[in-house]
């Protein structure tokens, strides 16, 4: 496939730090993605009405923090896992920073003619169990999918995009959720409902990223020949614990 | 711009080039800034940008204040550094993906706030509330926000490349 579309192939760890056409942009996106999905919308149950079976609820984050997951598979399928590891760690101190810029706002004295403070509590007041479980779940999923997504490109030599972007997915999903889920709610909810929630929002969010599949392609193929590259992680040290390219 | 040749400005910066001669070379954390720069113009968009706190002043008493200034003017600084460290190209880079963050942003709230509730759902209210606004609030920033960076990103190289050898805090000063 690349070879027709006239990218020149590497290995990863031979780009070193070569200059990228839109890798800042993309990284700026995931960024964006992250933190808005994150604080707007999370928590909001909303419905849709279906043909048959009229109001069923849903979570109204499953429609935008998906789209975080597409970048990380975008971003290791363009520019490698050492660029995609830069990007997890942007993302990692940007939710920090919006958990400690939500305290203070929140925390602020509310001046007496101003009355949106109950408002900024309902929606910015954070437990911080959730924070805590949101933030490492996020950097533990996307660290499984992104080396999920490397290593099928190499097995499958870059051929059949859409095996690893939905394995990679799978993976990366279902490890958010097992990590997220039991950390934020157990002991709150029965555990019961932990089980049938992490379930559902994983099969959500694993069907929406499928449906999003010919979106991935255009992405892809635009970075790819903007970039002139077919990116490989032969020989990657996939360790998290790095920020180097 | 002519390229400048300054010996020992200090600070052990290599060399002084001309913007348009380090065209696409690669930075070390160049990405990371843009990164930065992004996060908080998102967030004090839309955490605190409405919210009217008060400081109890000694003499004064109670000062309302809006709760965004204490996050927003660290983009300035950002968009300081990033003109001062990578030039004015890459600072139009950084305002480019600001304001197609937060214009992506004013369309998710709009989205998010337009979902139908579900009836056992009660912030429906403190979803318009903080929400609600975020487009108005994002059409004034971007406004203002254009602008202002654009203002200080073009003052600041006539600055520097006149008074190349002053000292750095006067530099600051100027933009």
């Amino acid at each position: 496939m690349s070879i027709e579309k006239g990218l020149a192939e590497v290995e990863a760890n031979e780009l070193r730090q070569q200059p990228m056409r839109y890798f800042d942009f993309m990284m700026a996106a995931f960024v964006t993605i992250l933190l808005l999905s994150n604080v707007i919308g999370a928590e909001k149950v909303a419905k849709v009405d279906l043909p048959i079976i009229g109001n069923w609820p849903f979570g109204a984050g499953i429609l935008f923090f998906p789209l975080g997951y597409l970048l990380g598979d975008i971003l290791t399928e363009v520019y490698g896992y050492a660029r995609a590891r830069r990007c997890v760690w942007a993302g990692f101190a940007a939710m920090l920073f919006m958990a400690l810029m939500s305290w203070v706002v929140v925390s602020l004295p509310p001046a007496p003619d101003w009355h949106g403070q109950s408002a900024y509590e309902q929606v910015f007041g954070q437990v911080p169990r959730i924070v805590l479980a949101s933030v490492v779940a996020f950097w533990i999923g996307e660290f499984a999918n992104s080396y999920v997504l490397a290593r099928m490109k190499v097995w499958t030599q870059g051929r059949h995009l859409w095996t690893r972007t939905v394995g990679s997915t799978v993976v990366g999903q279902a490890v958010d959720s097992v990590v997220f889920y039991p950390l934020a709610f157990l002991g709150v909810w029965p555990l019961s409902q932990v089980l049938a929630v992490a379930v559902t929002n994983w099969a959500l969010k694993v069907s929406w990223e499928v449906i999003l599949t010919p979106l991935t392609y255009a992405v892809v193929g635009f970075l790819k020949k903007a970039e002139g590259l077919e990116v490989f992680d032969k020989s990657t040290n996939f360790t998290p614990f790095s920020t180097k390219i | 711009m002519s390229p400048l040749t300054v010996k020992g400005i200090g600070m052990g910066v290599e060399r002084v080039v001309a913007d348009r001669d380090m065209e696409r070379s690669a930075f070390r954390w160049f990405d990371f800034v843009m990164a930065a720069f992004v996060t908080i113009l998102l967030l004090s968009n839309v955490i605190g940008a409405g919210k009217v706190a008060v400081i109890d002043l000694p003499l004064v008493g109670q000062w309302p204040f809006g709760a965004g200034i204490l996050f927003f003017p660290l983009s300035y600084v950002i968009g300081d550094v990033l003109t001062e460290v990578y030039g004015y190209a890459r600072a139009r880079r950084v305002i480019w993906a600001g304001t197609a963050a937060v214009l992506f942003m004013a369309f998710m709230s709009f989205v998010v706030v337009a979902l139908p509730p579900a009836p056992t759902w009660t912030n429906q209210a403190a979803y318009e509330v903080i929400f609600g606004q975020v487009p108005r609030i994002v059409l004034a920033s971007v406004c203002a926000f254009w602008a202002g960076e654009f203002a200080n990103a073009y003052v600041k190289p006539f600055v520097i490349s006149s008074f190349v050898n002053l000292q750095r805090n006067q530099r600051v000063m100027g933009a």
